[in-house]
């Protein structure tokens, strides 16, 4: 059964008909063709998939599209600004986070909710907030201080209570 | 040594970093193909079966189904990646619980999905076979096709092999100290977080299959034999590949499917295979490993000998032959060596190449036989027992056949050794063997270390890159090079650029398309490419230099040693504001005044087999083991790797970074269970763990530069030494730790405490 749906995607309104058994990675990718998002397990566990919607990650393999009618959602293609990368996305690039780059949106979106939360993560937030992202690649070291970066380019370089 | 002073040493972002933390880069499985079909397949329930009958009628009628292939739909040509070939691309046997019996293409995947539910297949079920001495009995039923084997022992290349170098019996016979033991490892998935995809549609009389492949061109190969085509008429382009680790070779059958049915059908298919899919298709398989040393008076290695037996798998495709030379050979001096390996079929899911592949379990017991070797020879520690022993540059370090023909390049592990050391604070922590560094109640911290060698590339390799300039100066820099994840398409551009006097800015890559670059016959295996691939990228660099001053010799009326050029700039050496940039030289092929410019790098593993580069490490760790929990923690790792030169530095730590985790992970949790009858009970990140961000320690890379002679501006390859070396280095921090060798990967916290408890009885 198809359903109307009218999803903020990017600060862009889609409306939308979809089948009620079809996950938001699905529409996401084959419907609007935002391939950033990333099938890596179908499970919830890799975190590959991962979309804020209203601002918070969660993993769009596991989530029905058709629950989020009038919701917001921003997927890696939505995160620059007028062309401006957000602070997140320039720190994986310069501190070399980014390696296979298949775990990368999820990995970069994660980050993004964590400092909307937290300005100013300890190392081991950071690491505590990332535990629902994979990466074989990259052993997060870099990933982890690339996170740790972006905070101090988004504060401005002062340190926040 | 070359002076670099444009762009190599330099910690640039790699390329494709921007398009991937945007979205906009393209993997395999993003490519959505006009009018394209989505490709299904039907798996056995059965480890080892015949297909009877297969039935597709009722499945052919479902609406929106354009194509079914079952064996009796494909040529019948066998296809392997190296050795023996022994993949059909469907047969009428099934060698393991999920083999491949029938695809479906439809309009969706859901309709796929449900006509796979509509085939039905009659098996008769063949005896199953999941124990390697069952396997070799003379009754035991064949698994591999006929014309592949006549038993389940796989002979050829990198398989089943045994070596022998001096005299091994005697070499024990005049040993004053002998130290055996048996080691052995579960199976180990890649767990690249991209699952495997390909697409293949024809385009007039050509078959292009996009893939996500790192070793295109024997793909393209395969596909040609397969389907009886000329090379020319397979185009294997692959996209961003989403990690490979060795597991995104040996995949035949798959684009062969999609090429066949794409035929049928003439539109676009493509595969993506689901995580447990993934999981199925290819694993490092499990082994065991004797290994034994022989000692003189002096505290010498006067032998060594490993006999290495391989759980193979219904398709048996793991290299055994990096376990040789690497660990028996190109470590320590030891003038008698045998190497001994047999690769086995069994029931099992496929096994395959795994960053290290079989060297991993081969110096995970080499690692702790030497630690052991130091200790019970009355050593301070193992440090001073490997630099006492360990391989010299000029000693001889490779075969070919039984005969040592290569002498080593460059070997930097003394270095390894004392940075590393220093880095974990060795000399202030370490207390001696079976002395932990610090117990607070249950939990013990214990430290370890290990030396690793590997290769930096085969000596059988070869590969090449071209490099063209254009009229506005700017340049296209073409390889064979795919990029994994690795960075090296990166690290070629650099050297490209350093070599040719372009800025990096200046060059666009075009990479991994069989029909555009040159021929990489075995592709990105083996620690490849800092070695062999940046090396032609350096020797393409100075073919357009070369090609650039004869251009502006002819201007500047001056001979082209007396010129040169510099970011962009040529400039006369004795008189440098005398200059132009390249593209006002290359301009000038407009007014006939210079000539288009095209280099080439063609390159064999250099100076093979008189010569032969290997990469080297020290690995140090601090672990704490909880006596009570059996759980191990890696409290701090450090990782010195000699690099030969680190062309780009970042990258070469994101590679160690990566490894050493890679390794932690899959000593200490990883293992594929299977059930009695072949199946795979955790298939899936669920059940099938690695480490997150949360259980991994912070660790630091040290890299340490050898200048290789060989190598493009001193470089090695050496990205799969740091997996390599993990096992043994933390199995040897553990003994540190509660005094107990666990020779049983993983280390799992049920091992550690049925070993505690069976240590006090």
């Amino acid at each position: 059964m198809k359903q109307s749906i009218k999803l903020y995607v990017n600060n862009e309104a889609r409306e939308l008909k979809v089948d009620s058994n079809r996950t938001l990675l699905e529409v996401l990718r084959d419907d609007l063709g935002l391939t950033g998002t990333k099938y890596g397990c179908g499970d919830g566990e890799c975190g590959a998939c991962t979309v804020l919607v209203e601002g918070k990650p969660i993993c769009s393999c596991l989530a029905l599209a058709a629950s989020f009618d009038g919701k917001k959602i921003t997927t890696i293609e939505g995160l620059a600004t007028n062309g401006n990368l957000h602070p997140v996305q320039q720190s994986f690039i310069d501190n070399g986070a980014i390696e296979c780059g298949y775990c990368t949106p999820g990995m970069i979106l994660t980050a993004k909710a964590l400092l909307d939360e937290n300005p100013n993560p300890s190392e081991s937030e950071i690491r505590e907030y990332l535990r629902g992202n994979l990466c074989r690649c990259t052993g997060y070291v870099k990933i982890v201080e690339a996170v740790m970066d972006a905070a101090r380019r988004i504060n401005g370089g002062k340190k926040h209570g | 040594m070359d002076k670099v002073s444009q762009t190599v040493g330099k910690s640039i972002p790699r390329l494709g970093a921007y398009e991937k933390a945007t979205g906009s880069a393209k993997y395999t499985g993003d490519l959505y193909e006009h009018n394209m079909l989505y490709c299904k397949l039907l798996r056995s329930p059965y480890a080892h079966a015949l297909i009877l009958n297969i039935d597709t009628s009722k499945a052919e009628k479902l609406n929106g189904v354009r194509a079914i292939l079952t064996y009796r739909d494909v040529p019948k040509t066998l296809v392997a990646e190296d050795g023996p070939p022994d993949i059909p691309i469907l047969a009428d046997k099934v060698r393991y619980l999920g083999d491949e019996v029938a695809a479906v293409a439809a309009d969706t995947e859901e309709i796929a999905e449900r006509a796979l539910e509509l085939i039905k297949v009659k098996y008769k079920k063949l005896p199953t076979i999941f124990d390697t001495e069952e396997a070799l009995s003379p009754d035991a039923p064949l698994i591999p096709p006929p014309e592949t084997s006549k038993t389940n022992l796989l002979v050829g290349m990198g398989r089943t092999m045994s070596r022998d170098w001096g005299d091994v019996d005697k070499g024990f016979l005049e040993s004053d100290y002998i130290l055996e033991d048996e080691y052995v490892a579960g199976n180990m998935q890649h767990m690249a977080l991209e699952p495997k995809a390909y697409v293949a549609k024809w385009e007039d009389s050509q078959l292009i299959v996009w893939a996500c492949t790192q070793r295109l061109f024997s793909l393209r190969t395969m596909i040609a034999h397969a389907l009886n085509l000329p090379e020319n008429r397979v185009r294997v382009i692959t996209p961003y590949v989403g990690g490979a680790f060795g597991g995104k070779g040996d995949e035949p059958r798959y684009p062969l499917i999609a090429a066949l049915l794409s035929r049928k059908t003439k539109r676009p298919v493509r595969i993506t295979l689901t995580r447990e899919e993934d999981m199925l298709a290819r694993c490092r398989p499990a082994a065991k490993v004797e290994v034994k040393i022989g000692f003189n008076k002096d505290k010498a290695f006067n032998a060594i000998q490993g006999k290495l037996v391989i759980k193979g798998g219904g398709y048996n495709g793991a290299l055994t032959n990096a376990a040789v030379t690497g660990c028996l050979r190109a470590l320590f001096r030891c003038s008698n060596c045998r190497f001994d390996a047999r690769s086995i079929y069994t029931n099992h899911s496929p096994t395959g190449q795994l960053r290290g592949v079989m060297h991993t379990i081969m110096a995970f017991g080499l690692s702790q036989l030497v630690d052991k070797a130091a200790e019970e020879m009355g050593f301070n520690n193992p440090i001073d027992f490997i630099k006492k022993n360990r391989i010299q540059v000029n000693d001889p370090c490779d075969t070919i056949n039984d005969r040592f023909v290569c002498t080593l390049t460059s070997c930097g592990l003394d270095e390894c050794l004392d940075s590393g050391a220093k880095e974990i604070n060795w000399s202030q922590k370490w207390k001696g063997w079976k002395t932990p560094v610090e117990v607070n109640s249950s939990k013990r911290v214990g430290m370890g270390m290990a030396a690793i060698v590997h290769d930096s590339a085969f000596g059988i390799m070869s590969s090449g890159t071209t490099l063209k300039v254009n009229t506005d100066g700017t340049a296209e820099f073409f390889t064979p090079t795919a990029e994994i994840g690795t960075g090296a398409i990166t690290t070629q551009m650099q050297v490209a650029s350093e070599a040719s006097g372009i800025p990096l800015d200046d060059i666009y890559l075009i990479n991994a398309d069989s029909s555009l670059t040159p021929v990489d016959p075995f592709g990105l295996i083996c620690s490849s490419s800092a070695h062999l691939r940046a090396l032609a990228a350096k020797m393409a660099g100075e073919d357009v230099k070369k090609q650039l001053l004869d251009n502006a010799a002819r201007i500047f009326e001056v001979p082209p040693e007396a010129l040169n050029i510099q970011n962009g700039v040529i400039y006369v050496i004795a008189k440098p504001s005398q200059s132009m940039t390249i593209k006002s030289l290359m301009e000038q092929i407009y007014i006939g005044r210079a000539l288009p410019v095209i280099g080439k790098g063609i390159t064999s593993c250099p100076n093979y087999p008189q010569q032969k580069a290997f990469n080297y490490g020290a690995h140090f760790a601090m672990v704490e083991v909880d006596t009570h929990t059996g759980q191990i923690k890696v409290l701090r790792y450090v990782a010195a790797h000699d690099v030969g030169k680190a062309l780009n530095p970042s990258i070469c730590e994101a590679q160690i970074q990566g490894g050493v985790l890679m390794g932690i992970s899959s000593t200490l949790t990883e293992e594929m269970i299977f059930d009695d009858k072949g199946k795979v009970l955790n298939l899936g990140p669920t059940d099938y763990k690695i480490y997150t961000a949360a259980d991994s320690p912070r660790i630091t890379p040290l890299l340490i530069e050898s200048n290789d002679p060989l190598g493009p501006y001193g470089a090695k390859g050496f990205a799969e030494a740091p997996v390599v070396a993990t096992p043994g280095c933390l199995a040897n921090a553990i003994y540190n730790a509660i005094g107990i060798r666990f020779k049983e990967l993983p280390i799992t916290p049920e091992r550690v405490l049925e070993a505690i408890h069976s240590s006090k009885h």
